[in-house]
C-alpha cells in the first residue's frame, strides 16, 4: 500500500462516511467507493472489508457484554401491539421482556433479538419460517410460541409468558449442590417427551440447556426458544455468550452435523448438571471448552455424588456418549428409560463394561498425557501383579501411590473388574489370560501392529462385543507412550515364568517386542527401535527352535514365521531409513532366505506378502554415495551398485575400484567430496530420522545383522574371495535388483486378486510401481507420464479416498509425490513439474501435521520437501526463494527440536541445513551473514550437547570436554557434523583473511572428528590435500542432505 | 499536538466550566454511548457480569462533577477527551477494587491511559475471533486465537490502539490524534497502515473474508 497516497484526507473521509453507514445499520457498497474515489481504489477494496469486520465484531460484542444481551443504549417501551412491562431475563439470544399485548389485553413474554441477529432477508425468512413451525407445537412442556414481529428495526418473539425459573438460575442458587436424582429424572423425562414430540414433528431444538428450560411451581418442565436456535444458527447462537452454550452442545455440531441425537446429548449433559450440581465440562475458556467437549469424557457423575443411583448414571452417560451412534437414538428412548428408572424397574441401556469404557476412552485420547499413561500402565500392572500372586511386593505399594487421582473411577472399575472375573473363575489360569487380553488390547490401542495402519480386524483381539475394532486406528504416538509400554513388557515375561515359560505368552511378548519397535521407529529413535526388533527375533528364533519340542499346535511354527519374516522385514527399512544399507540387506535377505524355505504352496496370505515385501526391499536403489562402513575411506564416490540408466553396470561393480567409477548418475560425473543429492532412499524420504545413533544396548549385544553375516560367512563359502562377493551381495546387481522387482509385483498382483480390497497389499503394489518407475531408463525426472508412477499415484490416491481418515495413506501419496528426481532437471518444464509435485506432496503434509501434531515424520518430511524444492528452485537461478525454502526447512527443523531434544537425527539434520544455507550465502558473498549463521548453529549444538550431557555452562567446553560430553551420551554423529561445521567455519574465516580463528576452528574440528564414531570410521577430511571444488565445498559431510544441484557449478579435481 | 476547538463548537462548555451541573449532565449523555463503549472494551473479561458499564458510568459522571476544576485546568484537552479520562480512571479504580493487588502491582507505574492500553491486544483479538460464527469456524477459531493475538501483538502498540479506539470506541480521527498525543496526519497513517496488517492476518484465517453472507466482499 501506497503510504504516501493516504496523505491527504481523502482516504480518511471516504473511511470515515463508509463507517458511520455501517453505524446505522446499513451495509454500503464498497464499489460504490471505489467509483467515487478512484483514486483510492485499491486502498478501498483493500481496507473496507477491514472496517466492516471491525465494525461488526463491535456489534456483536456490544452485545453479549458478559454473556448477557444488551441493547446498548436503547431503551424499549413499546414493541408494536406489546407494551413493555419490564425485564424479566437476559439470555444469550436476546432480552426477554414481560409485555402487555395492547389488543387482547394479555400478559406474554417478548423476546427481543440481537440488532444485528438478522441482516438480510434470509435470515428474516428463515427467523419466520422456524417460528412458524415452532409455533405448531403443542405439547405441555413447550412454551407455546405465538408469533414474531417487528419494529424499529429490532425483531422479537411472543411467547406464553411463564410463571417460573430456568433451571440455570435454581443452578446458580444450588451453589454445586446436586438436585435429588429423582426430581432430576423427572426433569428429564419431561424435557425427554417433550422433544420426543418435537423430533416426531420435525423440528429440532438445536439449544438445549439449562437457561432454556422452565420450572414452574408445579414442578413442570417448560423447553423455551424453540426454533430460536436454528433459526438464528450459525450467526448469533454461537457467536453470543459462548461459554454456556458450548457447554452443552453435542461434540458432532463442530463437525457441522446434527440430528435428534444431538438435543439428547444436550439434554443428557444438562442431566449431568443436575444431578452432580457441577457441569460436565467445566471449562471456562471458549478452546478449553472445545478441547473438552470434543476431547473428553467427564468424570462419571457417581464419582462425583455417590448417592446417584447407579441407573440414573448408565442412562446419563448413555445419552452424553462422544459418538452419537453409541447414544440414546431417540429421545423417545431415553423417555422410556427415565420412566423405567423412575418406576423402579430394569432400564434398557446396558452399563458400558469397564474394559469397554477404557477401551473408548483409549480411542478417544490418542495423545495420551504422559501422567495419564503411566496411571493406567500402573493400574493395569497392579492388578496383574496383584492377581498373580506379587501383591505383598513394595513395588506394588510404590505403584499404587503413583496412581493419578483423576483415574480412580476407572482403576476402581479396572481393579474390580479383574478382581471380579478372578473370583468368578478362581483359576490362575483365568487370571492370567485376563491379564494378558488387558494388556493385548493396551498395546493394540497404543502400538501400532504395522508401520501402516490397515483396517484389517487384529488378529489376536480376544473380545469381540466392539464392532469396530475393524476400523483403521491410527497409533498413538508419543516418546511417553513408547516408554510407558516398555515398562509393561516385564509382566509378559513374569507371566511366562508363572506358566512354565509358556510359549503363547512368549510369543505375545516377541509381537509386544516389535510392536514396541514400530512405535520407536515412527518417532525417529532408531536405536531403541533396533533393539526392540532385535529382542523380538531373538525370542522367535528362540521359540522356533524350541517349537518342534514344545509345542503341539502344528500351525505355531507358521505363525512364528510369519511373524519373524514381518520383523525382519521392519528391521529391514528401519536400517534403510538409517542408512545401514548393508544390514537392510541383511535382514531382507534373510527374510526372503526364511521364507524361501517354505513351500510355496503352503505359504499363507500374509507370509507371500512378506516376501514381496523383501523382495521389494532388496530392489530397492541403493544411494551410489552409500560409503559401505567396513571398507575404509574410498578415494571417490563410494558405495553403489545402482546402474545408470544408460544400461545395467552392477556387473562393473566386482571390485570396489571400479564401482567408484561407474557409478555417477545418469547426467554427468559426481562432483568431488560434495555428494551428489541423494536418491529417493535418503532418509528424508522416509521420514527424515537420519543416521542413527547406536544404543548402548547395542554394545552388550551383537546386531543381529552381523550376527547373521558372521553365520553366512561361516559356512561352506566362507573361504571364497570375499570383496567381490560382498560387494554383490551387498549391493546386489542391476539385474538382480530388476528380478526381484518384477518377483515383488508378481506376488502381488496375484495376492491382489485374492483380496483386491486390501490396502496393504495395495500400497505395496503402488511402491513396487514407484521404484519400477524410478529404474526406468528413458525415465523423465519429475514421472510426466509414467504409467508407473500414475499406476502408483492412482492406487494410492483411490486409498486415500476409500479412507480418509488413515493419515499413513496420505502421508505415502504425499511420498510419492514428493519421492522426485529433483536433481535431474533438464528444463523448465520439467523444473516447474517438478515444483508442482513437491508443492502437491507439501499440501498433502500440511493437512497431516495439522491433524496430526504428535507425528514427526510428517514434520520431517514437510522439511525434507522444502530442502527439495530449495534445490529446485536453486536450479532455476530463483536463489531467493532457494534460501526461503531452507529458512522454512529449519524453522521446521527447529520444532522437532524443541519437541524431541533426545532425538538426534532432527538436530544433526538443523546442522546440516544450517551448513547448506551458509554455503549458498557464502557463494553469493555474504561471509559475514554465512559466517554468523555458522557461528549460530555451532552455538545451538553445543548448547544442545550441553543440555544433553546435562552441563550447565556451555561457552566454556573446549572441544574436548565437549567431546567426551557427546560420547557420555552416544551422540557420536551429532559431534561429527559439529565438526565439519568448524571446518566450513574455518575455510570460511580463511576466505575472510581471518587466519587465525581460522586454525582455531580448524583445530577444533579436528579434535572433534578424531572422536568420531568408530563404527563409521571417517577420519576428518584434510581440509588442503585435493584440488577441485571450491574451497567451500570440502568439508561437506558425506551423506548429504542437500539437495544441491551443484552439477552446474562444480568439477571434480 | 492539534488544538482542540471543541470550546468554540459548543458554547454550552463555558456553562459546564461554569459549574451547570445540569448542562454538564446533559453533554454526557451526548457522549454517554462512546464512553458506554469504552468502558465496555476496556473492561476486563473477569469482570464482565459481575460490573455493569452502567454503574461504571455512573460512577465516572459523578467524579467528572467534582472534578471539573481540574478541566478547567487541562485546557485545551477537548471534552470528550477529558470524560473519557476521567472514565479510564475510573475505570482503573473499578479494576483495583476487583481485582485487588494483582493488578496494583503490575500497573503501579502506568498512566492510566497505558494501564487501559495494556489489554488491548487480548480483548482485541477475542472480539475479532468473536465475529467468526459457524461451530466449525468455532473450531478454527480457537485454533487461531493464537495467530492472532501474536499478529495483535507484534503490531506497534499505537497502531493496535488506533484501531480500537477507531472502531471498539468510535473515536474519530481527531480525537485519536489527541488521546494520543500524536499529529493528526500520523494518526491517520497509523490507522491505514494498522488496518492492513490487520487484514492481511485476517486474509489467513478462512471464512473470514469470505462464507459470511453479511460480509460483501471487494466484489461485491
Amino acid at each position: 500500500m501506497d503510504l504516501a497516497r493516504i496523505d491527504d484526507d481523502t482516504f480518511e473521509l471516504a473511511a470515515s462516511e463508509f463507517t458511520s453507514r455501517v453505524r446505522r445499520g446499513e451495509v454500503p457498497d464498497i464499489e460504490e467507493y471505489v467509483s467515487r474515489y478512484p483514486d483510492l481504489s485499491d486502498e478501498i477494496r483493500e481496507l473496507f472489508p477491514t472496517i466492516l469486520a471491525m465494525e461488526q465484531t463491535k456489534q456483536h460484542r456490544e452485545f453479549e457484554s458478559g454473556g448477557k444481551a444488551s441493547l446498548g443504549a436503547r431503551k424499549i417501551e413499546q414493541l408494536g401491539d406489546f407494551r413493555i412491562l419490564r425485564e424479566v431475563g437476559r439470555g444469550g439470544m436476546g432480552i426477554v421482556y414481560e409485555a402487555e399485548q395492547e389488543s387482547l389485553g394479555r400478559h406474554v413474554a417478548v423476546k427481543v433479538l440481537p440488532p444485528f441477529a438478522l441482516m438480510d432477508e434470509t435470515h428474516i425468512r428463515r427467523f419466520q419460517r422456524e417460528a412458524q413451525t415452532a409455533a405448531q407445537l403443542h405439547h405441555t412442556n413447550i412454551v407455546p410460541v405465538f408469533g414474531v414481529g417487528e419494529d424499529d428495526g429490532l425483531y422479537y418473539y411472543v411467547m406464553q409468558l411463564i410463571d417460573g425459573r430456568g433451571l440455570d438460575a435454581m443452578l446458580v442458587d444450588a451453589d454445586g449442590e446436586a438436585v435429588d436424582p429423582w426430581h432430576a429424572a423427572d426433569i428429564g423425562r419431561q424435557i425427554a417427551d417433550a422433544l420426543a414430540y418435537a423430533h416426531e414433528h420435525g423440528t429440532l431444538h438445536g439449544d438445549i440447556k439449562p437457561a432454556n428450560l422452565l420450572l414452574d411451581q408445579n414442578g413442570t418442565v417448560w423447553i423455551t426458544d424453540f426454533g430460536l436456535a436454528r433459526a438464528l444458527e450459525p450467526d448469533a447462537t454461537v457467536t453470543e455468550h459462548f461459554g454456556g452454550t458450548l457447554r452443552y452442545m453435542a461434540p458432532e455440531r463442530f463437525h457441522g452435523t446434527t440430528d435428534a441425537r444431538s438435543d439428547v446429548y444436550s439434554l443428557g449433559v444438562t442431566l449431568y448438571e443436575l444431578i452432580t450440581g457441577q457441569p460436565a465440562f467445566p471449562g471456562t475458556t471458549r478452546s478449553e471448552l472445545l478441547r473438552q467437549v470434543t476431547q473428553t469424557d467427564p468424570v462419571r457423575p457417581r464419582a462425583i455424588n455417590s448417592r446417584i443411583p447407579r441407573d440414573l448414571e448408565t442412562i446419563v452417560l448413555k445419552a452424553i456418549a462422544r459418538d452419537p451412534d453409541h447414544r440414546y437414538q431417540s429421545s423417545q428412548a431415553v423417555a422410556e428409560d427415565l420412566g423405567r428408572f423412575l418406576e423402579g424397574s430394569p432400564i434398557r441401556a446396558r452399563r458400558v463394561t469397564s474394559v469397554e469404557r477404557f477401551w473408548r476412552w483409549c480411542r478417544r485420547n490418542p495423545a495420551l498425557s504422559a501422567a495419564i499413561c503411566t496411571a493406567v500402565v500402573s493400574t493395569m500392572m497392579v492388578a496383574v501383579l496383584t492377581s498373580v500372586g506379587y501383591y505383598k511386593s513394595r513395588r506394588v505399594n510404590s505403584r499404587l501411590q503413583t496412581l493419578n487421582s483423576n483415574l480412580n473411577g476407572l482403576n476402581t472399575d479396572l481393579q474390580n473388574s479383574l478382581n471380579r472375573e478372578q473370583q468368578e473363575r478362581e483359576t490362575a489360569q483365568a487370571t492370567t489370560q485376563l491379564a494378558l487380553d488387558a494388556l493385548s488390547k493396551i498395546f493394540n490401542r497404543f502400538a501400532p501392529n504395522a508401520l501402516y495402519v490397515t483396517p484389517v480386524v487384529i488378529e489376536d483381539e480376544t473380545t469381540s462385543d466392539e464392532s469396530d475394532y475393524t476400523m483403521p486406528m491410527q497409533p498413538a504416538l508419543s516418546p511417553e507412550v513408547a516408554a510407558a509400554l516398555e515398562e509393561m513388557l516385564p509382566i509378559y515375561h513374569r507371566l511366562a515364568e508363572q506358566r512354565g515359560q509358556d510359549p503363547t505368552i512368549r510369543e505375545q511378548a516377541a509381537r509386544a517386542h516389535h510392536r514396541i519397535g514400530l512405535i520407536y521407529q515412527q518417532l525417529g529413535q532408531s536405536d531403541a527401535a533396533r533393539a526392540a526388533y532385535s529382542d523380538s527375533i531373538e525370542l522367535l528364533e528362540k521359540l522356533r527352535k524350541e517349537a518342534p519340542t514344545t509345542n503341539v499346535d502344528e500351525t505355531a511354527d507358521t505363525r512364528l514365521l510369519t511373524q519373524h519374516a514381518t520383523v525382519l522385514n521392519d528391521l529391514s527399512e528401519l536400517e534403510r531409513v538409517s542408512l545401514e544399507f548393508r544390514s537392510a540387506e541383511q535382514a531382507s535377505r534373510r527374510a526372503l532366505d526364511l521364507i524361501k524355505s517354505t513351500a510355496e504352496e503352503t505359504r499363507s496370505t500374509d507370509l507371500q506378502y512378506e516376501l514381496a515385501r523383501a523382495h521389494l526391499s532388496l530392489a530397492k536403489r541403493t544411494p551410489f554415495w552409500h560409503r559401505p562402513p567396513n571398507s575404509g575411506r574410498r578415494p571417490g564416490p563410494p558405495g553403489g551398485g545402482r546402474g545408470g540408466p544408460n544400461g545395467p553396470q552392477g556387473s562393473g561393480s566386482r571390485s570396489p575400484v571400479s564401482v567408484a567409477s561407474s557409478s555417477e548418475g545418469p547426467d554427468g560425473p559426481a562432483p568431488g567430496d560434495f555428494q551428489r543429492p541423494p536418491g529417493p532412499d535418503f532418509p528424508g524420504n522416509r521420514g527424515g530420522r537420519g543416521r542413527s545413533r547406536r544404543g548402548d544396548r547395542d554394545g552388550e549385544r551383537p546386531r543381529d545383522g552381523e550376527r547373521g553375516a558372521d553365520r553366512e560367512r561361516g559356512g561352506d563359502r566362507g573361504d571364497r574371495r570375499r570383496r567381490p562377493r560382498l560387494t554383490e551381495r551387498f549391493f546386489g546387481s542391476w539385474d538382480d535388483r530388476r528380478n526381484h522387482l518384477e518377483s515383488a509385483i508378481g506376488i502381488l498382483d496375484e495376492l491382489s486378486q485374492q483380496r483386491p480390497d486390501n490396502p496393504q497389499l495395495l500400497i505395496l503394489l503402488a511402491r513396487c510401481y514407484r521404484e519400477r518407475a524410478l529404474q526406468r531408463p528413458d525415465r523423465d525426472a519429475s514421472g510426466f507420464e509414467d504409467p508407473d508412477w500414475e499406476k502408483a499415484v492412482e492406487l494410492v490416491s483411490q486409498l486415500t479416498n476409500d479412507y480418509p481418515e488413515v493419515a499413513d495413506y496420505r502421508f505415502e501419496l504425499a511420498e510419492m509425490y514428493g519421492d522426485v528426481e529433483f536433481w535431474r532437471i533438464n528444463d523448465e518444464t520439467c523444473g516447474r513439474r517438478i515444483e508442482k509435485r513437491l508443492r502437491t506432496a507439501l499440501e498433502i503434509l500440511e493437512e497431516l501435521v495439522a491433524e496430526n501434531p504428535s507425528r514427526p515424520a510428517f514434520v520431517s518430511a514437510q522439511a525434507q520437501m522444502y530442502v527439495k524444492l530449495a534445490a529446485v528452485y536453486r536450479h532455476c537461478d530463483r536463489d531467493q526463494k532457494s534460501i526461503d525454502m531452507l529458512h522454512e526447512a529449519i524453522a521446521l527443523h527447529q520444532t522437532l527440536v524443541e519437541r524431541f531434544p533426545n532425538v538426534e537425527a532432527h538436530m544433526i539434520w538443523q546442522v546440516r541445513l544450517a551448513r547448506l544455507v551458509a554455503l549458498w550465502q557464502m557463494r553469493e558473498g555474504n561471509t559475514g551473514t554465512a559466517e554468523q549463521t555458522l557461528r549460530d548453529v555451532i552455538g545451538a549444538t553445543r548448547q544442545w550437547l550441553a543440555a544433553i550431557a546435562k552441563e550447565d555452562d556451555v561457552s566454556a567446553l573446549d572441544a574436548q570436554t565437549l567431546a567426551g560430553a557427546a560420547q557420555s551420551v552416544n551422540a557420536r554423529d551429532i559431534l561429527r557434523e559439529l565438526g565439519d561445521t568448524y571446518f566450513l567455519l574455518a575455510t570460511l574465516l580463511d576466505d575472510e583473511g581471518k587466519s587465525v580463528e581460522a586454525s582455531q576452528a580448524r583445530s577444533v574440528g579436528n579434535a572433534l572428528h578424531r572422536r568420531s564414531s568408530p563404527r563409521f570410521r571417517m577420519p576428518p577430511p584434510p581440509p588442503d590435500d585435493r584440488p577441485g571444488p571450491p574451497p567451500w565445498m570440502r568439508n561437506t559431510p558425506p551423506p548429504p542432505p542437500m539437495p544441491e544441484p551443484l552439477a552446474s557449478t562444480t568439477e571434480r579435481g | 499536538m492539534n488544538t482542540p476547538t471543541q470550546q468554540d463548537e459548543d458554547p454550552r462548555l463555558e456553562r459546564v466550566l461554569a459549574g451547570d451541573t445540569e448542562v454538564f449532565a446533559e453533554v454526557f449523555a451526548e457522549h454517554r454511548d462512546r464512553l458506554w463503549r469504552m468502558v465496555h472494551f476496556r473492561l476486563d473479561r473477569r469482570l464482565q457480569g459481575r460490573v455493569d458499564a452502567d454503574d461504571i458510568l455512573q460512577e465516572a459522571f459523578v467524579d467528572a462533577v467534582q472534578r471539573l476544576e481540574h478541566f478547567r485546568t487541562s485546557q485545551p484537552m477537548s471534552l470528550f477527551v477529558w470524560l473519557r479520562l476521567i472514565v479510564g480512571q475510573t475505570l482503573v479504580d473499578v479494576h483495583r477494587r476487583h481485582l485487588g493487588a494483582q493488578m496494583r502491582d503490575a500497573n503501579r507505574e502506568m498512566s492510566p491511559q497505558q494501564q487501559l492500553s495494556n489489554g488491548t491486544s487480548m480483548s482485541m483479538s477475542f472480539h475479532l475471533l468473536a465475529h467468526l460464527t459457524s461451530p466449525s469456524q468455532a473450531a478454527v477459531r480457537a485454533e487461531l486465537t493464537g495467530l492472532v493475538d501474536e499478529a495483535l501483538t507484534g503490531m506497534n502498540e499505537i497502531d493496535r490502539e488506533v484501531l480500537a479506539l477507531r472502531h471498539f470506541e468510535e473515536l474519530t480521527n481527531k480525537e485519536v490524534a489527541e488521546v494520543l498525543g500524536i499529529d493528526r496526519k500520523a494518526a491517520s497513517i497509523r490507522y491505514v497502515r494498522a488496518l492492513a496488517r490487520l487484514k492481511d492476518v485476517l486474509t489467513h484465517v478462512p471464512g473470514f473474508f469470505d462464507g459470511d453472507e453479511r460480509q460483501p466482499g471487494p466484489d461485491a
